[in-house]
């Protein structure tokens, strides 16, 4: 005891080691390729779910006045088929063109 | 020239193998407990392999050394914290991890040196562990504490007449 230094023998780490790390390592691996596959699973479903549930005709939501026959900028505007407004398609995802007339031109046309 | 960067997966793999046991006896003196010692050498590994991109592999196991240590104060620090609040002020009732050196037939001893080296301020603690454990030259420990290279001889021998002093009876 007279040299504490020999004293701090050399223990060997529990067996297995190795193993253990590389499964740690792998596992955090595999985990990132799957949030990136959920991640564009999930914008490839909303995407989905919007062109399979955008067809033409959209139920009406909006409380404004200016769709419901009042007037807009001077003309009155109605809405076609039935209360509802008519989508029409779009080049650009961030817009949306909905078809209304002035008010009375559907007589008009008929 | 200039080392390309980035440490492979084959390098990684040689770096644990090549360092585990010296790293796992640092860490283990720090924290007296088998499984902690082996999570904070994993946890510098996971560490390590989250930068593998941006280390030099000749400069990877000074990385590693100084994980380790750095996680293992941590450890420290933060276990006897627990122990504190837990109102058990004695560093002897940490985790027996006498037991593993136990085997060895010479627990009491071990306990007494265990005891020794808590007791030593963590400035000579770290560089009688590198010293002893790293086989890394006065120099480089000196750089991995960001102390004078004077220093790291002066310390380590301090240390020891400290450990001798205390260990005189048996």
């Amino acid at each position: 005891m007279n040299q504490p230094d020999s004293l701090l023998k050399l223990l060997e780490p529990p067996p297995g080691g190795w193993e253990r790390l590389r499964a740690r390592r792998d596992a955090a691996r595999g985990w990132a390729p799957s949030w990136w596959a959920l991640a564009s699973g999930s914008a490839a479903a909303v995407a989905w779910l919007a062109v399979a549930s955008g067809p033409t005709k959209i139920q009406m939501q909006f409380n404004g006045a200016r769709l419901i026959g009042e007037r807009s900028h001077g003309v009155g505007v109605q809405l076609l088929e039935n209360g509802r407004a008519v989508s029409l398609p779009s080049a650009d995802a961030n817009v949306r063109i909905y078809w209304v007339e002035p008010a009375g031109s559907t007589e008009a046309r008929d | 020239m200039a080392r390309a960067l980035g440490v492979s997966e084959a390098e990684w793999e040689t770096l644990y193998k090549r360092l585990e046991r010296p790293l796992y006896n640092l860490a283990y003196r720090y924290v007296w407990n088998s499984e902690d010692a082996q999570d904070i050498l994993h946890d510098a590994f996971m560490e390590l392999w989250a930068r593998r991109e941006r280390l030099v592999a000749n400069t990877a196991d000074r990385y590693a050394w100084v994980t380790v240590l750095n996680l293992a104060r941590k450890r420290r620090r933060w276990t006897r914290a627990k122990h504190f609040l837990s109102s058990d002020d004695s560093l002897d009732s940490l985790p027996a991890a006498a037991a593993v050196e136990s085997e060895a037939g010479r627990a009491e001893e071990q306990a007494l040196l265990r005891a020794a080296i808590e007791r030593l301020p963590e400035k000579l603690r770290s560089v009688l562990l590198l010293a002893e454990f790293s086989e890394l030259s006065y120099d480089s420990i000196a750089e991995l504490l960001s102390i004078p290279s004077g220093t790291v001889a002066s310390r380590r021998n301090l240390a020891l007449r400290q450990l001798r002093s205390e260990l005189k009876g048996i």
